[in-house]
């Protein structure tokens, strides 16, 4: 929902506050993944005034930003911001810096936590941008097999805070940058102290209660398995149409609110404040529309997205195992039914050949596979 | 000369009418609205087109059931399978022992179905029942009263419950559809019901494009590779569960390659090279047979089966449960359950034991 709206800016501006003071203790920071967000973060944090690396795995990102020692900018950020190190070397990347921000999705945090576990400084933040369900955990699940021993504070926020388009090699069009991001450390208690980091740096962000709340808030995973799922035919013949407007039908929203449902039920049993899929289009978006098939209807960044053309999407690859997997999960924990979003997740596993109960994030996989209710509460709320 | 009624003048209603009729045989036909029938009457009969052509002239045409049932020895049902219960408990003040009944298509567990509503009632009059695995005849409504049946389908398999009591109530259909086949029991009918499998996963995966009414060819367009692979998963679930009955399942593969001419290895590919699919359109709604018939009467009676034998069916319960998120029902309520059709008490064999004698 958030990741998708490249073209547009209608419930964004610019940070609230200059950026004239800045988190302190952040001299050096790594960016991974130079994607569109990963370069619109890049040159946001460079052009504060920090040493700025930016790391990815494909070298056809990396190679421009190189050669150009610099990010180019346009639309609400314009200039060249300059870049210490642009490179596909993880290790290189984040040496030094206090604060490494992932802009990749979230089906790649473990990978990348592998990749830098190793090599991060004591005190470093982590901010995962944006968080999935439970990326702070898989994060740090994955980086402690892989060698961690730094004291880091992963942070997870809800949503990308940048609405960004690559427009060029090393060129990135940013469209806003959004007014509220929701983030949360893991633990709950070091929210606050990360928050002295990152709040000067990006002050869009705004402290949730924990991870927890964060990560129930997935809307991606209650949006966009749904609609794919109802459009899989379309798609899988590569046959054009909007996702939202077209693809959201009436009776397709009711399969997004049946899922919304299920999720509703999971905070409130986890004790997490909740709000619904059609309250976050209030939120997010003004539209006040008394159902949530209108205000998708009225919602104007979605008149131009359309929907995918292969089912070989992130729409499912990613939100899938990183979205309703661990719900499901937290569900099993819990002993809450779920019964709409087990079935998207056991329909999908047909259709794609996988086994994402099994492969996804459940609280197995990410090490809390022991926990009950008042555990989940303790260690993630 | 048999003597006849058909219940329904839909497509299949005036298509079966109309042919029997023509083959010499004494018809008559109910429909509840009652513009069908005046229809028919109108005409003088029902003009059939296409493979079998005629002015078919019927004994009567009624929306009154006291009109259409006495002196017939076959009734054939050709409503949507979710209103069987509703016709038989029409019909039964007018059923006679002897009679038989037969479902046009029964789809899964019709014969129960009506058998359990008969007996709620406390109607226990001698009746043969039956069920066709799927319509005999292709056809379509082309004017009032008139009717084309691009095609009669070959090897269809037909059974009677209780099997026991034989084919001999039923044989005028297979003198009229001699390819027919004699299943051996009203289980390999049911568990062979291959519409809920398809029709199903292929609407629930193109509900965008039907709820916004786009213009698209069902299958051809519809049943692509990746749903393709739903239906067959789907399909694997159904043929499970009728192994554990007894029954030796056709697979959908298999059923394209023997029902018809088609192309190509994976079913994607028969089912978009099968020309008789080629004007098949999708519905301009979602509130289709193909959901609110096919559910009840077969994916729910296959999950309740799955339950009761201890066979898993994720996928069929994964496609009842979302169905019922969408359109905020509980098809279970009203489908072909276990616990509807009286089996609950019974294993796998007693099941079969009832197919065969009609006593629990």
């Amino acid at each position: 929902m958030d990741r998708r709206p490249e073209r547009s800016s209608c419930c964004c501006a610019g940070p609230k506050r200059p950026a004239a003071v800045r988190g302190a203790q952040v001299r050096r920071a790594a960016v991974i993944g130079a994607g569109a967000v990963g370069c619109a973060t890049a040159g946001y944090l460079a052009r504060q005034g920090l040493e700025v690396t930016v790391q990815d795995v494909q070298e056809s990102l990396v190679a421009p930003l190189r050669e150009a020692g610099a990010v180019r900018l346009a639309g609400v950020l314009e200039g060249a911001a300059p870049l210490v190190l642009a490179t596909t070397d993880a290790a290189e990347a984040v040496a030094g810096a206090q604060l490494v921000v992932t802009a990749v999705p979230a089906s790649a945090h473990e990978a990348v936590a592998r990749s830098v576990a190793p090599h991060l400084s004591d005190g470093a933040v982590v901010l995962l941008q944006p968080g999935a369900t439970l990326s702070a955990v898989a994060f740090m699940h994955a980086a402690g097999q892989a060698g961690l021993t730094a004291e880091v504070t992963p942070v997870e926020t809800l949503n990308a805070i940048f609405t960004a388009r690559l427009s060029a090699p090393g060129a990135v069009d940013v469209f806003a940058v959004k007014r509220t991001v929701s983030y949360a450390a893991l633990p709950s208690d070091r929210t606050a102290a990360a928050g002295r980091v990152l709040e000067p740096l990006f002050p869009s962000l705004t402290p949730a209660g924990s991870v927890l709340e964060v990560s129930l808030h997935n809307m991606n995973a209650i949006m966009h398995p749904p609609v794919t799922l109802c459009n899989l035919g379309p798609i899988d013949r590569g046959q054009p149409f909007l996702f939202y407007k077209d693809g959201g039908t009436p009776h397709v929203m009711e399969l997004v609110e049946g899922a919304d449902a299920d999720r509703l039920a999971l905070c409130k049993e986890l004790g997490v404040e909740a709000h619904s899929v059609k309250q976050w289009y209030e939120t997010v978006y003004g539209l006040d529309q008394p159902t949530l098939y209108d205000r998708i209807q009225a919602c104007t960044p979605y008149d131009t997205i359309a929907g995918p053309v292969s089912i070989d999407t992130r729409l499912m690859l990613e939100d899938i195992p990183t979205g309703l997997v661990p719900y499901c999960s937290l569900g099993d924990a819990v002993g809450l039914p779920l019964p709409t979003l087990r079935s998207l997740v056991t329909l999908a596993s047909v259709l794609y050949a996988r086994d994402f109960g099994a492969e996804g994030r459940t609280l197995a996989n990410l090490g809390l596979g022991n926990l009950d209710r008042a555990g989940l509460i303790k260690r993630l709320g | 000369m048999a003597r006849i009624a058909i219940i329904g003048a839909g497509n299949l209603g005036q298509a079966m009418a109309g042919h029997l009729a023509l083959e010499g045989h004494d018809v008559s036909i109910f429909n509840r609205t009652a513009a069908r029938i005046d229809e028919i009457k109108k005409r003088g009969g029902i003009q059939v087109e296409g493979v079998v052509q005629g002015l078919a002239k019927l004994e009567m045409a009624s929306p009154n059931i006291a009109d259409v049932l006495p002196g017939r020895t076959l009734v054939v049902v050709t409503v949507p399978a979710s209103s069987h219960r509703a016709v038989i408990q029409e019909c039964a003040p007018y059923l006679e022992d002897g009679m038989a009944v037969v479902l046009h298509p029964g789809h899964t567990f019709g014969a129960f179905d009506v058998f359990t509503a008969l007996e709620e009632m406390g109607v226990h009059k001698d009746l043969t029942f039956g069920e066709i695995q799927t319509s005999l005849l292709t056809s379509r409504l082309t004017g009032p009263g008139k009717v084309t049946v691009s095609a009669i389908k070959n090897a269809l398999p037909i059974s009677v419950f209780p099997s026991d009591h034989g084919f001999d109530r039923i044989e005028v259909l297979f003198d009229t559809y001699p390819s027919s086949i004699r299943a051996p029991n009203v289980l390999k009918t049911s568990l062979d019901n291959l519409n809920a499998p398809v029709h199903v996963p292929v609407t629930l995966l193109n509900l965008g494009p039907i709820d916004r009414a786009d213009e698209f060819l069902y299958y051809w367009d519809g049943f692509t590779p990746a749903v393709s692979k739903l239906v067959e998963a789907v399909d694997a679930e159904r043929c499970t569960l009728a192994r554990k009955l007894g029954v030796t399942p056709i697979t959908i593969s298999e059923f394209f390659d023997t029902a018809y001419p088609t192309e190509g290895e994976e079913v994607w590919q028969k089912v978009r090279s099968n020309e008789a699919y080629r004007e098949i359109t999708a519905p301009k709604s979602v509130n289709t047979r193909l959901i609110f018939e096919d559910l009840p009467t077969g994916l729910v009676a296959f999950s309740s089966l799955g339950r009761h034998l201890g066979v898993a069916t994720p996928l069929c319960d994964s496609l009842i449960q979302v169905a019922n998120t969408i359109f905020n029902t509980d098809f279970a309520v009203e489908g072909r359950t276990v616990e509807r059709m009286g089996l609950s008490g019974l294993d796998a064999a007693g099941i079969q034991e009832f197919a065969k004698t009609g006593k629990r």
